[in-house]
């Protein structure tokens, strides 16, 4: 069986961790595609950070729960759906052959992108904050507000479409789990998108529910046997020193200095992922 | 203490205390075995108790990892029960009940009644 260096795994962990703060992307879907680049095993690698995404979404969250960016209560709605999705997906994995899976990352990865770009562009020429709220979401009752510092003022919002946003955090639970990533920009989008969150909001909760979702998949791969000790406690240990040093660097680098970056790492992922699964049809 | 600084705390006395153990068992087993990683060694558990269970058992390294990582992995778990607790004690029914689905579900996943393979 393949022998591998802990320090090569804790190197790139620390740049997977790095580069996904900076560009937001997450730690485990840079890590993922680097590590089968020096021939890691798929699902290993999906298995092991899994366990790392937990570490960086509790780094990462704890701040912003405590100064109420984070909405608690939108998350635990959400969390429902996701932890569901999470299991679904890990399970998903286990049956899939590897082959099928490198597809799979770099499609969603290109499909994730590709929303986001939609939304993004929609949301710039459609404000839909004058939309009635429906009957639901009033019921849920998960408006809040946050203190914006950039702009110095609180922000007061509400929540809408609960009732569609909750069931699409299924697919988002199925992705993270099948994919041994957080899905937090996708998770973010439908935040975004659907349930009318601000950007900020909607970024920081999904960045809370992320762990809830690495627990509920994690634990479907320990059963499998896909989890090493050492193997998961070096990616953790290395994604989350990585994610905070980027989060210290992050305000020294241009914006689009970070929109190249995000770019050219989004590319690597998908050539990488694409080029695997056509490499191992040939196996 | 409100939840939102409840639950700050949680996290973040969670991932410190996990990598401080994890950090002491990978120095032990780079000291110990070296810096190589055999992939054929399998760590399978049917759930997570059984995982803890056998921490007795294992080697000084297996064992700070071990307890590290399910200090880890538990970590939302005992949010998700901390905000049960909070909503409960607050009259929040409908956020009881949420948050009570979401530890049932997680309750399964962690006895390993979810696993199927």
């Amino acid at each position: 069986m393949e022998i591998l260096s802990l320090y090569t795994i804790l190197v790139i962990a620390f740049f997977a961790g790095l580069l996904g703060s900076l560009t937001g992307l997450g730690g485990a879907s840079i890590m993922t595609p680097m590590l089968v680049g020096i021939g890691f095993p798929l699902k290993h690698s999906i298995a092991n950070a899994m366990i790392s995404v937990i570490a960086t979404s509790a780094g990462s969250s704890a701040a912003y729960v405590r100064d109420r960016i984070t909405n608690p209560r939108a998350a635990m709605y959400l969390e429902m759906f996701t932890i569901i999705g999470g299991i679904v997906g890990a399970i998903i994995t286990l049956v899939t052959p590897s082959t099928a899976l490198y597809f799979f990352f770099a499609s969603f990865l290109i499909t994730m992108n590709l929303y986001s770009f939609y939304e993004k562009r929609r949301r710039e020429y459609h404000i839909s904050s004058s939309e009635e709220l429906d009957r639901f979401s009033r019921w849920l009752g998960i408006h809040g507000e946050y203190y914006d510092q950039s702009e110095m003022r609180t922000i007061r919002y509400v929540v809408k479409r609960a009732h569609i946003g909750g069931p699409m955090m299924i697919i988002a639970g199925v992705a993270a789990g099948s994919l041994g990533i957080g899905a937090g920009a996708f998770k973010t989008t439908i935040q975004e998108s659907i349930l009318d969150l601000p950007t900020k909001v909607a970024s920081t909760t999904s960045n809370f529910i992320i762990g809830m979702t690495g627990l509920a998949a994690s634990t479907v791969y320990i059963s499998s046997g896909y989890v090493n000790p050492v193997i998961a406690g070096a990616m953790a240990l290395g994604t989350t020193l990585g994610g905070l040093v980027g989060s210290r660097l992050l305000p020294r680098i241009s914006i689009g200095g970070v929109r190249f970056l995000s770019m050219a790492i989004t590319i690597y992922v998908i050539v990488q992922m694409m080029y695997k699964g056509v490499a191992s049809l040939w196996i | 203490m409100d939840l939102e600084t409840l639950l700050s705390l949680i996290l973040i006395i969670g991932v410190i205390l996990s990598l401080i153990f994890i950090v002491a068992g990978l120095a032990i087993y780079i000291y110990s075995e070296g810096p190589k990683i055999d992939l054929g060694i399998e760590f399978r558990y049917p759930n997570l108790i059984s995982w803890a269970e056998d921490v007795y058992i294992m080697n000084i390294y297996q064992k700070l990892l071990s307890i590290g990582l399910l200090i880890l992995i538990l970590t939302p778990y005992i949010r998700a029960i901390t905000s049960f607790i909070w909503f409960l004690y607050h009259k929040d029914t409908k956020f009881t009940l949420f948050t009570l689905f979401v530890i049932i579900a997680l309750t399964f996943s962690i006895l390993g009644l979810l696993r199927v393979f």
